[in-house]
């Protein structure tokens, strides 16, 4: 079912466009870079806080509202470029384990941040500023540096198989 | 230049880099780290340079704040980057845009560094929001600048002429 799929969109012409001119695929992968360091970069950021490295001097909740919607927008730039890479070759990346390990780790930190969001953030008053986050906090964002440094080695690795 | 390359791609270090499949993709990985790090801390005093000010920490406190980061992911930038130029002389060296890469990267560290000097000599005026002009011309130079480097980064791969 799914490899039908990575077939369909592969014989898409916006596909066999990407995957036939010298620089269509270099300048999505470039946007795709562009705005890949951005979203991890400014997770590290929030994740720096959490875990203790950055000091408690800066409020949690300001923090969030200064990076977050900088980290959603260049999400949702980089999705979408990655999957205009992806359609340019479909069925090939449907067999590249690294393609397959970053997808995988990037649905745990997703659930990660959603139990963090909707579990732990939820007494963010209590530990806002001036105090080190609880456990679930802490653990939260550790769990985000580790998920999202693999998610790029993952996907460096992705083109050297 | 041709003599050089060829002798630092046999050197032994450069034969170890190369010989393990492993290593160049590992140290890449790093300097993309590193990338996201400088990216997020550039990008984040940028925007609040361009915002007006609506009670949100002051200008100077912002790059206070961010230098570190941009600092310290600079200096693994530079270690990663030494490394793979060793690993791969012939990819980087004789290729035009690792050049003009490099010189980017000396004009966006020059005006940076330039800019937070001019902030702290000045930090309560910079805060009151003063300098307004001054703000956004830095800001946009600088995500112009890191854009740049980001993206000729990622073209040394393409533009290699073997």
């Amino acid at each position: 079912m799914i490899h039908s799929l990575a077939e369909q969109l592969e014989g898409t012409s916006f596909a066999q466009y990407l995957a036939e001119s010298a620089w269509a695929f270099p300048t999505v992968e470039s946007i795709h870079v562009l705005f890949l360091v951005l979203v991890v970069g400014s997770i590290f950021v929030v994740d720096f806080r959490l875990v203790g490295i950055s000091p408690s001097h800066r409020s949690v909740r300001d923090l969030s509202r200064e990076v977050l919607p900088i980290t959603w927008a260049g999400f949702a730039i980089a999705a979408l470029s990655g999957l205009a890479m992806f359609a340019s070759k479909a069925t090939t990346y449907l067999e590249n384990k690294a393609f397959l390990i970053k997808l995988v780790l990037l649905a745990f930190a997703g659930i990660n941040m959603l139990i963090f969001h909707f579990l732990t953030y939820r007494s963010v008053d209590r530990w806002d500023v001036g105090v080190s986050p609880p456990r679930a906090a802490r653990i939260a964002g550790g769990l985000s540096l580790l998920l999202w440094t693999a998610i790029i080695f993952a996907g460096r690795w992705i083109g050297f198989l | 230049m041709t003599d050089f390359v060829t002798w630092l791609g046999n050197t032994p270090f450069s034969l170890m880099l190369a010989t393990h499949g492993w290593m160049v993709p590992a140290i890449q990985s790093v300097h993309i780290l590193a990338i996201a790090m400088l990216t997020a801390s550039v990008v984040l005093v940028d925007l609040r340079l361009l915002r007006t000010p609506n009670g949100d920490q002051g200008i100077a406190a912002t790059v206070r704040r961010f230098a570190p980061w941009t600092r310290g992911a600079l200096v693994i930038l530079l270690l990663t980057g030494g490394l793979l130029i060793i690993s791969e002389p012939n990819r980087e060296l004789t290729n035009w845009l690792f050049w003009t890469k490099m010189a980017l990267i000396v004009v966006a560290i020059l005006v940076t560094t330039a800019f937070q000097r001019v902030v702290r000599a000045n930090a309560g005026g910079w805060d009151a929001g003063e300098h307004r002009s001054g703000a956004i011309t830095f800001a946009l130079l600088s995500l112009t600048l890191w854009t740049a480097i980001i993206i000729s980064g990622r073209w040394i791969a393409y533009v290699q002429v073997q």
